[in-house]
């Protein structure tokens, strides 16, 4: 988890340096604008992720589930990934991303013939079940129910295996498969999540706040943070998508800008009943429970 | 839509099991499977030793896919648990949930709960604090809430026949009944439940 942390927290490390982690001597450094950014069109969206998709599985030799899933754990950091790699060696890099590909293939025993399926606890024909790369065998009826309840959820991007403390995620191709059978809308819905997690999830790509919006997202080149220009002709800050305002911190333009609409409920609101998620920034509401909350993409904190 | 023939599976196989597990779960009316009361024991060795601990079950529409939702009915003095509510702060009965964990498993969680607080992750900040700062106070207050509340013996048997007369069954039979079955209002409910 704590990788999560060192790369993202850069503006908010006046807030939060408690941790001490390394990123305390980065504070934000401002380029100019120039050639280090990129627009990436609705178009060639698609084409950016499938490049670093073919990267991955190129070197890793690996089929484009695991890369996607890899990619999205490493949230699109090719070069942090082959490092991981490297570093840790294969078996770690895939268990903290929660792929599991397992090497054996039952080639000695035909598969029964009836096969219980421990959700529903039915016995089923062995043609109704599907095994996921864990091994974790159970119906189509339930594979589809619990795929419909997690993209219901958002979490499209990191489905997991139902077997209890498995951490294993779903081959996408199964999830599109099965559910698109009886509720093609959702399939389709479940497809946008993977293709736009290319840009929610990357550390380096930012949708274009323009609103109307343009459609297109913006990627910067290397680590430095900087004001971007998009092709519809918004320039924004890339570190908190906010307007351009060097050479104010981010983190006093935004309390400024919250200052400024103060007399709207709807920030007051979110401020008393919200804390952003120290990962993503999105403002989080517990709903229930204790403090320990998680946020949509996954972090956890109090 | 909630599998029904699963819960009704996973009644059946924890029925079985009574005499080693000490978990019991029961539909809370004949009308519905929806919604349930669990009972566990205390733990042995922990200040809730001797008490038997009532839990409100409710199943959302997506069961066994959405967690049950869980919460003490019977009041409790746990860093994890609200002694106001009875709400319980518990990783599988929130986004560690797994379609394949049951009633059974997740209430042997919650009984383990029991014997491992966490009150670095607290649900009911009183309580976690004094576990922290005075923990034979914590020990003494929790046992004393175990004496009062969670003893079905100190409940007396027209309180119960009340709320067997209030679950809907006649009174003369739900005081045979209880009476049968030694007082205990949870196998006087399943036994009444199955005619």
């Amino acid at each position: 988890m704590e990788d999560y942390f060192s790369d993202d927290d850069y503006y908010y490390s006046d807030r939060d340096s408690l941790d001490g982690l390394e990123n305390e001597d980065s504070g934000p450094q401002w380029a100019s604008k120039g050639p280090t950014s990129k627009v990436i069109t609705k178009e060639s969206l698609l084409a950016a992720q499938r490049e670093d998709l073919r990267r991955v599985m190129e070197l890793l030799s690996i089929r484009v589930h695991h890369a996607r899933t890899l990619l999205i754990h490493y949230r699109w950091d090719v070069e942090k990934l082959f490092a991981v790699f490297v570093e840790k060696g294969k078996a770690s890099l895939f268990a903290e991303a929660g792929v599991s590909i397992v090497e054996h293939q039952d080639l000695d025993v035909r598969p029964p013939q009836t096969v219980m399926c421990d959700i529903c606890i039915e016995d089923l024909p062995s043609g109704e079940t599907t095994k996921m790369d864990c091994g974790h065998c159970f119906c189509n009826n339930c594979w589809t129910e619990h795929f419909i309840v997690k993209i219901n959820d958002g979490q499209s991007k990191r489905i997991k295996c139902m077997a209890h403390k498995c951490n294993a995620i779903c081959d996408e191709s199964v999830v599109r498969n099965l559910v698109s059978k009886t509720n093609p809308d959702l399939a389709e819905k479940f497809d946008r999540f993977l293709l736009e997690s290319y840009i929610e999830d990357n550390k380096r790509v930012k949708w274009c706040p323009s609103t109307p919006h343009c459609g297109n997202a913006i990627r910067v080149e290397d680590d430095q943070f900087c004001e971007v220009e998009c092709s519809c002709g918004v320039q924004f800050c890339f570190g908190c998508s906010l307007e351009a305002h060097s050479p104010c911190s981010c983190l006093m333009w935004e309390l400024w800008v919250k200052k400024c609409r103060d007399e709207s409920e709807t920030v007051n609101w979110i401020t008393v009943h919200t804390k952003p998620c120290p990962k993503c920034h999105k403002p989080v509401e517990k709903n229930g429970g204790c403090n320990l909350v998680s946020c949509i993409c996954g972090q956890a904190f109090w | 839509m909630i599998d029904f023939a699963r819960v009704q599976k996973e009644l059946q196989e924890c029925g079985k099991d009574v005499e080693g597990s000490g978990i019991r779960v029961a539909p809370k009316s004949d009308a519905t499977l929806a919604r349930l009361v669990g009972t566990i024991p205390g733990p042995i060795g922990t200040p809730y030793e001797g008490g038997v601990f009532q839990i409100d079950i409710t199943l959302p529409d997506g069961y066994p896919f959405e967690p049950p939702k869980m919460q003490f009915s019977t009041k409790v003095w746990h860093p994890n648990i609200s002694s106001q509510s009875g709400a319980i702060c518990l990783d599988i009965l929130k986004d560690q949930w797994s379609p394949a964990l049951t009633l059974k498993t997740a209430l042997l969680s919650v009984q383990a709960l029991l014997s491992a607080p966490e009150p670095d992750d607290p649900q009911d900040a009183v309580v976690a604090k004094q576990y922290l700062k005075d923990y034979q106070t914590f020990i003494s207050t929790a046992r004393y809430w175990t004496e009062t509340f969670a003893k079905t013996s100190s409940r007396g048997i027209e309180e119960k026949v009340q709320k067997l007369v209030e679950m809907g069954f006649p009174e003369a039979q739900a005081r045979t009944t209880l009476e049968s079955v030694g007082g205990d209002e949870n196998l006087a409910l399943e036994k009444l439940c199955s005619g």
